[in-house]
């Protein structure tokens, strides 16, 4: 593996991404992968939360590929760590099926979106690329999740973190179903525009993570997750 | 019917229970007594009366059955006809060479009293001496020598049981009884006492509280083994969801994967390249089909909210790679109703076909997911602006449709077609909750 990242080291990328992921098949695929495409480079892996929290400052990536189910430390308290040590980095889920309430979770704790690990290949550099530049991509279950993390939290939070009226607009055609060409449309908004008021939505969602009610929120959420094991 | 119990005080023991009984009277009383001698006689020297239950009218006495002076034994008075004022009531056991009998300490006896009231004239009076008075016993049958009959003046407005002195110690009265019949008078068994009653009852109450509460204990009981059942049953589901999650997901995954890998295609023929697809496309269909079931049997989304959030999931998901645009008509705050694994599982399959159908056969650009509650049902729409087909002459959809209603029926719910050639198809699915019985 550290041939690999040595070997990318070299080809001026411009997007550095670490992998944390407990399976060495899927981490070393992944790394194949990251490493395969011209503007992404594969910088380091690591097997555990403990190691990655411990190696990614020094490896100042870009993005982290987070797998959500990670031994001892999971990938949600990594992301929330991760995000302290090094705010700017940007944040992936990895997870195998659709749970949703851990996704938001991590979503709430400082990660910039999610994907399935069955993603094709295309995909998954797409939503590396995407996450890196222009912003986060949310689908509409996530977003009905957000609206209704938002009204709760609406309730005990000062007006600062609050969503503006647009990105409350956003979020909701959002959660209704549109695409973000449909709102961009009906709002009469660049796409552009669009990603920058979903990337505002992540950043008010991750200022919230910090704060009190969410850490009640995040508490309750993860006693409702570790109920399932 | 008893008129009057023993106060245990010498005094008045009426209370106004008996009406005064003047001249005029016409009605026959009952009395009984108990007396328990102080001391074996009352005074041979002549003293007053000295003990005894008697009759007081205007405050004056009348009758009296007690003792009293020389009479050394029980006796009735004052009574006008006899000599010397008293009547004895022939004692039971004679006492040579005194007529009567005495009157002993620690001999405790009953005397019954019947006066039968006589209009203008004194009243006719029965005494018992110690009478029979088990249950079943009648005034007629008690053996004659103890029985003693006489007129007096039987007037009273006032009944006290007194004793004062004398030489002897006086009586102790008690289980005074006043009636209006014999019966009145005999001893009660337990059974028939007012305490009996009591205790009975809340003997009884006690019973009965006690079986209540052994029943509800016992429902309890069955409740919660029921809950711990069906925690098991929760816990084993949401084990074998982890498991599949765990082991098939994680390798199907892996297929999906390694037969994506670009590496290989450069060494490889276009066939096997396109055959390497295939497997990996197979590979996320299968995962795919598998979310669904993870997520069916998983307890924790036992809940509207949860089922909600999936049916949009699934709806944008399998969108995902159409032209066709998505609208969503779910609340975005759902009640906090629990749905049973089957339903959502029915549910998520019926939507399913009628998504499947839209894509495959409506031919629209956009298809709307539509949730609604309302009292015990909730109702989902899945609508279509496409070309809406001829339902009697439905075969390309026939099989979807009938395994739509299956699904439906199956979980109590019904379904609604409303199509027509060129009007686009809307499916509405009506399903009870009101009788989804919630899971732990």
């Amino acid at each position: 593996m550290k041939n690999i990242a040595d070997k990318n080291r070299s080809s001026t990328p411009s997007i550095k991404v670490v992998v944390v992921e407990d399976q060495s098949w899927l981490r070393e695929n992944l790394v194949q992968e990251i490493s395969r495409d011209s503007h992404l480079s594969c910088v380091n892996a690591y097997r555990t939360a403990e190691a990655a929290l411990r190696g990614i400052p020094k490896d100042q990536p870009d993005v982290v590929l987070m797998d959500i189910n990670l031994p001892g430390i999971d990938g949600v308290e990594c992301v929330k760590r991760l995000k302290n040590l090094l705010p700017e980095v940007r944040c992936l889920m990895l997870t195998v099926y659709e749970e949703s309430e851990k996704i938001f979770n991590s979503l709430v704790a400082g990660a910039s979106g999610y994907l399935l690990k069955r993603t094709s290949t295309e995909e998954l550099l797409d939503a590396i690329r995407q996450v890196h530049g222009s912003g986060s991509p949310m689908s509409s279950s996530i977003a009905r999740k957000v609206v209704a993390y938002f009204n709760e939290m609406g309730k005990e939070k000062s007006e600062t973190n609050k969503l503006s009226p647009r990105e409350q607009e956003v979020l909701e055609l959002l959660a209704n179903g549109s695409s973000y060409k449909e709102i961009a449309d009906q709002l009469s908004l660049t796409l552009e525009t669009i990603r920058m008021n979903i990337k505002h939505i992540y950043g008010k969602l991750h200022v919230h993570s910090r704060g009190e009610a969410a850490a009640k929120y995040m508490r309750e959420s993860s006693f409702r997750v570790s109920k399932k094991i | 019917m008893m008129l009057v119990c023993d106060n245990g005080e010498g005094q008045d023991i009426l209370h106004g229970a008996i009406q005064p009984q003047g001249s005029n009277s016409t009605t026959t009383l009952y009395f009984r007594f108990r007396v328990d001698p102080i001391s074996d006689s009352a005074s041979k020297s002549i003293a007053d009366f000295e003990a005894g239950f008697m009759f007081f009218y205007n405050g004056e006495e009348h009758m009296a059955i007690g003792s009293t002076r020389v009479a050394w034994a029980y006796c009735a008075w004052p009574v006008s006809k006899t000599e010397k004022g008293f009547q004895d009531l022939n004692s039971a056991r004679p006492d040579p060479p005194y007529r009567w009998e005495y009157i002993r300490a620690n001999e405790p006896l009953y005397i019954a009293v019947k006066v039968q009231y006589v209009p203008s004239h004194e009243a006719h009076i029965t005494a018992w001496l110690s009478p029979d008075l088990a249950q079943g016993a009648t005034e007629v049958n008690q053996p004659t020598n103890i029985v003693t009959q006489f007129d007096a003046n039987a007037t009273f407005d006032q009944i006290h049981l007194i004793h004062r002195g004398g030489v002897g110690g006086g009586w102790r009265f008690s289980q005074m009884i006043a009636g209006t019949s014999f019966e009145d008078l005999l001893f009660r068994h337990f059974w028939q006492e007012w305490w009996f009653f009591a205790i009975c009852g809340t003997v009884m109450l006690a019973v009965v509280a006690g079986m209540v509460r052994l029943f509800e204990r016992r429902r309890a009981l069955v409740q919660i083994q029921r809950l711990e059942k069906e925690r098991a049953v929760a816990a084993e589901r949401t084990r074998i969801a982890q498991d599949i999650h765990d082991e098939v997901g994680v390798s199907l995954t892996k297929i999906s994967k390694l037969s994506d890998l670009k590496e290989f295609n450069g060494n490889v023929s276009e066939a096997d390249a396109a055959a390497r697809r295939t497997i990996a496309a197979t590979a996320r269909d299968t995962i795919r089909a598998m979310d669904e079931i993870v997520w069916a049997i998983n307890p924790e989304n036992d809940t509207l909210k949860e089922m909600a959030d999936y049916l949009v999931y699934f709806t944008k998901d399998l969108l995902r790679s159409t032209t066709i645009s998505c609208k969503l008509e779910v609340p975005l705050s759902l009640p906090d109703i629990p749905v049973a694994t089957e339903v959502r599982h029915s549910v998520l399959m019926a939507v399913k076909e009628a998504l499947n159908n839209a894509v495959k056969h409506s031919a629209s650009n956009e298809i709307q997911l539509g949730l609604e509650v309302g009292g015990n049902w909730i109702s989902i729409v899945v609508a279509d602006n496409g070309k809406g087909f001829n339902l009697d002459q439905a075969s390309e959809v026939g099989n979807g449709l009938e395994n739509i209603h299956k699904r439906m029926s199956g979980i109590g719910g019904r379904v609604e077609f409303t199509t027509e050639p060129g009007q686009g198809t809307s499916v509405k699915f009506h399903v009870p909750i009101g009788t989804v019985k919630s899971i732990l």
